[in-house]
């Protein structure tokens, strides 16, 4: 996405600086909104809605919208614990990623480990981390830890009951699906989140600041939901 | 890169699957062949191990064997062998990435010529693929290796950089800076435009894009005149590599201070251009904090070009620390045993950004004394790479301006062993500046002087002072010079045994005038002190060098003010020897030749040095008084005394006061002694 104007860069005082247009009110060009509408959905990989707000909008994206499906359903194939099928994805999509981030590389077959030991192949578990685990801990002692953490699970009858219960919980594959989602983003220069959440967190900030500065009247908006602001004298700040 | 064979457990097992996989690769049809494919490249992506295995089994020739034959008929691709195509591509560059004998086996394969014919398909899928394996290969540890690539493909290469899709242009960009870092091939890239290319990339909204192309830009505009100067005249580029120098992570500022330096270090940079040096210094010791350690090779190479030549930046790089940042960093790397190229390339960074700073600077030169560096920049003298010797020696030179360092560290450490070898060093600069080290080392101090002497550092000297580089000679007769300077009688006659007379005579008679100035004041240095000082000099083969002397002084020598002062001192120096010396002088053409430079009207020092020599020759000898009275009645007759008297009101007080005494020497026990 591009430019969209810093609010903070507006600086406090005169009264048209708020904007010169009459009714009060600052018109924020539509394919401007439009834009921060489709960068949440293609960032938060919503592609049927993003193809559907592209067609009616007429929106274009920088993105391919393939590659948006693509790197959801890697997403979704780790959260369904089939890591993988994930991994041959990602090499389709982009072999560079797990080439050249180690860490990642190393949590996925990690989260490969989990899934053995989640499914009672005890066997097959321990050569998987002889074989596939055990050199990467060799060449980065900064994994072996976690490689033995991840061992401990075997040595637990109910390891879901165990002090090392947590690896086989649903918030590790979050954690690993959405590690590997920020690298798919990163490889493609895009935002690892949507733009829209972080504009209101500044514009909430800067109306703080503003309350704690000056006692000048603005246009507040308290309601984020409908976007009102309250009533003034003078203009609605634009985002610009 | 850590060890190159990597643990395998349980060996024959995993060897035996990845024969199994190699042979299928090599034997099956091609559905399953894709299938094996992708599974090989799943196993090797991002695993080291796994790529030993697999390369030991022979994975590579199998792999660029599919290439190769799926390409025989490139038109008419169908879904399976597209699919090969992309899969063979993205395993043969994996099995480059991160392991020395993979990248080799990749270019023995001679898939890269493969690889080069598919950055031209149609399909932007294959020319994806390909891109990125070759910049997997462009960047692996095995790069040098790899043959030029042909007009062709750096045509193509240009062409991609071009594509909507910026991020395979980016790919581009990375291996054209290769291009450019391996076989310096940045005027052929420049001549199917690539430059402008380049910076038409730069202006991309992906920041890893803009990444590859500074890579480009920095290396196309390194010690290449006119293409950093093509940039520093385009504006927009400049303003875009301000600002990513001032903003991001420090990889991208380094990237863009890289690519400023260049551009603003060039001799014929515009004077807004250059004085972007100023305003880049901060941010360079702001990553030269912030990377250190990071073993990121190039920060200290920014670092020493931005401050070469100026000593008003190499101050305010000394007040912030840089040198203490840099000598901690290079004592960090000592005793590292295994060392690629790019460690290399690091330490020579930093030895020379140590030696920029403390060119000129003494309080940076006791601070290298003080964080104890010498010892490591004296090991560094050995190094088996050529770029560590030449930065070493360059520090070394550096800190042999300070006195303190030659009389305490430097000779601790025990440089001149090391700095002797360096004087037949294969690398000519490294000669250069081995030699102008020891001119500073043998300067005043006994002890250093008795060991390089004791090394045989004269007879190296002696051999360089007939080198057919006119550097060397200079620099080795300006050591010799000052091994000589206020010596006694038994170290003149140990190197004059080494030196020769006749090279003596030869570089008197070198072809070089700042050769020449250097040999005259060896003889200036040799005939210093007593009687048994001068007499070999004024002995030799009947006087010639006398006579060589008088040419120097005659009318028509042409010699400079410089060189003839130094002869007109070593004129002065056998007047103070005997009789028999001086009357040498009185019956030679010099005098009238002195007289000439007394009348010089350019240089005071001339003069003085002239003064000096009636000085001398009319000095009080109670013993015989008769010569002196006959030297000063010759004197005077020449129009000596006339000119000395004309001289009293000299604007220079220093000749002044030689002119008073000459006059007083020459007027003597005279009638007319008593008035002046």
């Amino acid at each position: 996405m591009a430019s969209l104007g810093k609010p903070g860069e507006m600086r406090q005082g005169s009264r048209d600086a708020w904007g010169h247009d009459a009714k009060g009110t600052v018109e924020v060009k539509k394919e401007r909104m439009n834009r921060l509408v489709m960068n949440y959905f293609v960032t938060e990989g919503h592609v049927d809605a993003a193809r559907e707000f592209a067609r009616e909008s007429g929106t274009a994206t920088e993105v391919d919208l393939d590659t948006i499906k693509d790197r959801m359903l890697i997403r979704r194939a780790v959260q369904r614990g089939e890591v993988t099928e994930a991994m041959d994805r990602v090499n389709d999509l982009n072999p560079e990623i797990l080439e050249h981030d180690s860490r990642l590389f190393f949590h996925l077959q990690q989260q490969r480990l989990i899934e053995l030991i989640r499914q009672k192949e005890v066997d097959k578990a321990l050569l998987f981390a002889q074989e596939y685990l055990a050199p990467l801990g060799e060449e980065n002692p900064a994994f072996l830890e976690e490689l033995e953490r991840t061992l401990a699970l075997l040595a637990f009858e109910d390891p879901s009951t165990s002090p090392v219960k947590d690896l086989l919980g649903v918030q590790r594959r979050q954690q690993a699906a959405s590690e590997l989602n920020s690298a798919i983003l990163h490889a493609q220069c895009q935002e690892k989140e949507p733009k829209l959440p972080n504009l209101l967190k500044l514009l909430k900030w800067s109306q703080n600041r503003l309350d704690e500065f000056s006692d000048a009247p603005y246009p507040r908006m308290d309601d984020f939901e409908t976007g009102e602001t309250t009533r003034s004298s003078l203009q609605t700040p634009m985002l610009e | 890169m850590t060890v190159e064979q990597p643990y395998v457990p349980h060996e024959s097992f995993v060897r035996k699957r990845a024969e199994e996989a190699v042979g299928e690769l090599k034997n099956l049809e091609p559905k399953a062949k894709r299938n094996t494919l992708r599974l090989v490249r799943n196993e090797i992506i991002g695993d080291r191990t796994k790529k030993f295995t697999f390369v030991r089994e022979g994975a590579v020739q199998a792999v660029s064997q599919i290439l190769r034959d799926a390409l025989t008929n490139p038109a008419d691709l169908d879904a399976t062998t597209t699919d090969l195509v992309i899969q063979s591509a993205a395993t043969l560059g994996s099995f480059s990435c991160g392991l020395e004998m993979g990248a080799e086996a990749v270019i023995e394969s001679g898939a890269v010529a493969d690889l080069t014919t598919l950055l031209g398909s149609c399909d932007s899928r294959l020319v994806t693929a390909a891109a990125r394996a070759m910049r997997l290969l462009f960047k692996s540890s095995r790069a040098n290796a790899l043959s030029p690539l042909s007009d062709a493909a750096i045509h193509l290469l240009i062409n991609l950089l071009s594509l909507k899709d910026e991020l395979t242009a980016g790919v581009s960009a990375s291996i054209l800076a290769k291009c450019c870092e391996i076989h310096g091939q940045q005027d052929r890239i420049q001549s199917y435009g690539g430059l402008r290319a380049i910076m038409k990339l730069l202006q991309s909204k992906l920041l890893k894009v803009q990444e590859s192309s500074m890579e480009c830009l920095a290396a196309m505009t390194n010690e290449n005149k006119e293409l950093a100067l093509a940039v520093s005249l385009e504006p927009e580029t400049v303003s875009t590599l301000l600002k990513l120098s001032k903003t991001g992570n420090p990889s991208v500022k380094l990237l863009a201070c890289r690519c400023i330096t260049n551009i603003s270090t060039q001799p014929d940079a515009p004077e807004e251009i250059e004085k972007l040096r100023v305003h880049l210094l901060p941010i360079v010791i702001k990553l030269l904090k912030q990377l250190l350690y990071a073993q990121d090779p190039h920060v200290p190479h920014v670092l020493a070009k931005l401050l070469y030549d100026k000593q008003d930046l190499q101050n305010v790089a000394y007040d912030s620390n840089a040198v203490f940042l840099l000598t901690s960093w290079l004592s960090s790397l000592r005793g590292k045993e295994e060392e690629d190229r790019e460690a290399k390339y690091l330490k020579e960074g930093i030895l020379t950004a140590i030696g920029i700073i403390s060119q000129h600077n003494e309080d940076a030169r006791r601070s290298v004394i003080e964080l104890d560096g010498i010892p490591t920049i004296v090991e560094s003298l050995r190094d088996e790479d050529d770029g560590v010797r030449a930065a070493a020696c360059l520090c070394a030179k550096s800190l042999s301006r300070s006195r303190k360092a030659i009389k305490s560290s430097l000779f601790e450490a025990k440089i001149d062993a090391p700095l002797l070898s360096l004087l037949s060093d294969p690398s000519r600069q490294v000669q250069q500046t081995a030699s102008a080290t020891l001119c500073n080392l043998v300067l005043s101090f006994m002890p250093m002087k008795e060991n390089i002497l004791a090394a045989g550092g004269v007879r190296e000297l002696a051999a360089l002072s007939k080198s057919p580089d006119s550097i060397l000679r200079l620099h080795s007769t300006w050591a010799i010079k000052n091994l000589l300077y206020r010596a006694d009688r038994v170290l003149k006659e140990r190197v004059m045994e080494e030196l020769t007379w006749p090279q003596l005579l030869a570089l008197l008679n070198d072809s070089e005038p700042d050769v020449q100035v250097q040999a005259v004041t060896i003889v200036r240095n040799l005939v210093f002190g007593k009687k048994e000082d001068i007499e070999p000099v004024v002995q030799y083969q009947d006087g010639e060098v006398l006579s060589i002397l008088e040419r120097i002084l005659g009318p028509q020598s042409g010699s400079s003010a410089e060189m003839k002062k130094h002869a007109v001192y070593a004129v002065s120096n056998i007047c103070s020897g005997s009789n028999k010396h001086k009357d040498m002088i009185m019956g030679s053409m010099i005098l009238q030749s002195i007289l000439q430079c007394l009348r010089d009207q350019q240089s005071c020092e001339l003069r003085v040095a002239a003064a000096w020599v009636v000085i001398n020759l009319t000095w009080q000898d109670a013993e015989d008084e008769a010569s002196v009275r006959s030297r000063q009645l010759r004197l005077t007759q020449m129009g000596f005394e006339a000119q000395l008297e004309s001289m009293l009101e000299d604007s220079s007080l220093n000749v002044k006061d030689r002119v008073l005494a000459a006059l007083r020497g020459i007027t003597r026990g005279t009638r007319r002694g008593s008035a002046v």
